[in-house]
């Protein structure tokens, strides 16, 4: 007689193991939150691709674990200023019906205007509203006599239109349907409401979160590809720019170097002057090509040194012999002191190199009126030495410091030839300091100047320059 | 008795430069054979073998840089320091490219006629003008 055993306890046993079975009860529905909870996490971090796929995924997981069958969420399109729905899941009411509401549902967005309407009201008043009616969740949007009969076919019976926020912004609505009437619902199921709408809310939030920063990033990677092509367009423009304006310059510098020389018979003094003049001009034009187009290179961070096997005295030669009429013309006395014994080749930019050159000696003739300009080049220890001396204005202290500095042009210099770019010198640093070498010069004002530049003889020294 | 001239292609397409060039040349005492595209100057300088050979870059038919490379392919090109690139180009592939085959990279408007002669003269151990 084990039951008559123990009389007197059985009661208080009997309200244990019911405490027990309760207590039970509740951590598996405790449990099956927390699961269902987790899994919305999940679908968010596992960083779904598209906002559709994700909100969908949520839904599937609400209507399948939560209790509540029937899920839909709709997203707010502020531009159209609707709810519009991006995920309609039945877990109940057969496979017809569940079919007929995804399709007829998912077609019918909710205009913020229908201020009726209770998901409309829901989401301006931030709480949870409760419907019996689907009709009245999608309305206008659907006819009432078939949402009637497609809830009947559904056995719903109540609708938890829950506003999803996140961050202070409202970013939609769900909506839970469940065959039991509002009153049968359990302490439990209510929480659950409230928790979901959280849950959903934060995951939505990092979805559109996720998507919107794809799109930045694909938006940012389009314009960045447009601005290489404008890059690519502008590269290809300044070269054939150059390349067009070289191409006449080369017929008029070349025959007014020729009528000069003698080619098409003797010409008298004036004649002379004034070709001199037409040649220098041309000459002129020739290096400011070169300028600009250095410059531009600078700009683009493209301005490379391409160094190769060069005979730096047959250089100086020649830009001295192209000045030399210009120096003539000028009166004054220009020569050029070459180096003894002869240099060995050097591995140099020549065309870059030869644009400091020629912009020292150009220089040195346009600011000395009177006097002379000395080009002297020579070996010094393991370095090439260029110095150009002239005669002329120099370059008052206070100007010194600036003088190599982008379109800058000293006072005095702006005098004597308003129109110079101001850029020779500071290219001409940056082609010797980039080739591993240093300008030389020093300056006295109204006696004259020397500018010139040291190369190591055997190429850049690793690692002595930017 | 004078040395026989020495003989020099100039493939120039621009006729207006090409005659600069060639009233130089003559001048200096030079044969010279112009060419006034990229095929014409690939044929001659398939069956010729001239002193000396100025090849500008941007021309009809054929590059400069194609015909070298043609003739590169045959056997035939020029060597490098009897041939110089005459050009305009802005392009800094350009001015790789012919660094890599070790032939001179000459910017047509920044030299004169004279300066172009003196430089073949040097590189042919002639005189200077």
């Amino acid at each position: 007689m084990a039951q008559s055993a123990l009389p007197e306890d059985s009661s208080g046993l009997h309200q244990t193991a019911e405490e027990v079975y309760r207590k039970n009860l509740q951590l598996a529905e405790k449990n099956k939150t927390l699961t269902l909870l987790r899994k919305i996490d999940e679908i968010v971090l596992s960083a779904a691709t598209d906002v559709d796929s994700a909100v969908t995924r949520v839904a599937q997981a609400v209507a399948e674990d939560s209790g509540f069958p029937f899920a839909t969420i709709y997203v707010t399109n502020e531009r159209k200023g609707v709810l519009q729905p991006r995920a309609v899941i039945t877990r109940i009411g057969g496979e017809h019906a569940g079919g007929v509401a995804e399709r007829e549902l998912m077609g019918a967005s909710i205009s913020f205007r229908h201020s009726t309407n209770p998901m409309v009201r829901a989401v301006h008043k931030l709480m949870i509203v409760t419907s019996q009616h689907l009709f009245e969740v999608v309305q206008p949007a659907l006819p009432i006599e078939e949402t009637e009969q497609l809830q009947k076919e559904l056995s719903l019976s109540t609708f938890f239109i829950c506003p999803l926020q996140s961050r202070g912004d409202v970013l939609g609505a769900m909506v839970l349907g469940t065959a039991e009437k509002p009153d049968e619902l359990s302490f439990y199921e209510k929480n659950l409401i409230e928790r979901l709408a959280v849950s959903v809310g934060v995951a939505l939030d990092n979805t559109l979160l996720y998507a919107r920063s794809e799109e930045a990033a694909k938006r940012l990677r389009t314009a960045n590809r447009h601005l290489k092509d404008l890059d690519k367009a502008k590269d290809e423009f300044i070269s054939m720019a150059s390349h067009q304006l070289r191409t006449p310059l080369t017929s008029i510098k070349g025959y007014l170097s020729m009528l000069l020389e003698g080619d098409a018979g003797k010409i008298n003094k004036e004649q002379r002057e004034f070709l001199t003049y037409a040649f220098a001009g041309s000459q002129r034009m020739v290096s400011l090509i070169s300028d600009l187009l250095n410059v531009s290179r600078m700009a683009a961070g493209k301005f490379v040194i391409e160094a190769e096997s060069t005979d730096i005295t047959d250089i100086v030669q020649e830009e001295v012999d192209q000045l030399q009429r210009h120096a003539d013309a000028k009166g004054l006395q220009l020569q050029f002191v070459p180096p003894k014994p002869k240099l060995p080749l050097m591995s140099i930019d020549e065309g870059k190199t030869r644009q400091v050159i020629m912009n020292f000696i150009d220089n040195a003739i346009y600011y000395t009126k009177q006097g002379s300009v000395t080009v002297t080049l020579k070996r010094k220890s393991r370095n090439v030495e260029l110095r150009v001396e002239d005669t002329g204005i120099g370059v008052p202290d206070d100007a010194q410091k600036q003088l190599f500095t982008k379109f800058f042009r000293a006072p005095n210099a702006q005098v004597l030839r308003p129109d110079g770019t101001g850029l020779g010198l500071f290219l001409a640093q940056r082609v010797i300091e980039d080739q591993g070498g240093t300008i030389i010069f020093k300056s006295t004002e109204g006696k004259g100047s020397t500018f010139g530049f040291t190369l190591p003889l055997h190429g850049r020294r690793h690692g002595s320059s930017r | 008795m004078a040395q026989a001239a020495k003989t020099i292609v100039l493939a120039e397409d621009d006729a207006v430069i090409a005659r600069m060039y060639l009233t130089k040349l003559t001048r200096a005492g030079f044969r010279v054979i112009v060419c006034a595209d990229g095929k014409q100057a690939y044929d001659e300088l398939k069956t010729s073998q001239p002193d000396f050979v100025m090849m500008d870059l941007n021309m009809p038919e054929l590059r400069g840089f194609e015909v070298i490379k043609a003739l590169m392919d045959e056997g035939m090109a020029p060597p490098a320091d009897r041939m110089i690139i005459l050009t305009n180009s802005a392009n800094p592939a350009d001015r790789k490219l012919a660094s890599q085959i070790g032939v001179d990279y000459i910017i047509k408007a920044e030299m004169t006629p004279r300066q172009i002669v003196n430089r073949i003269n040097a590189k042919l151990g002639l005189p200077s003008h």
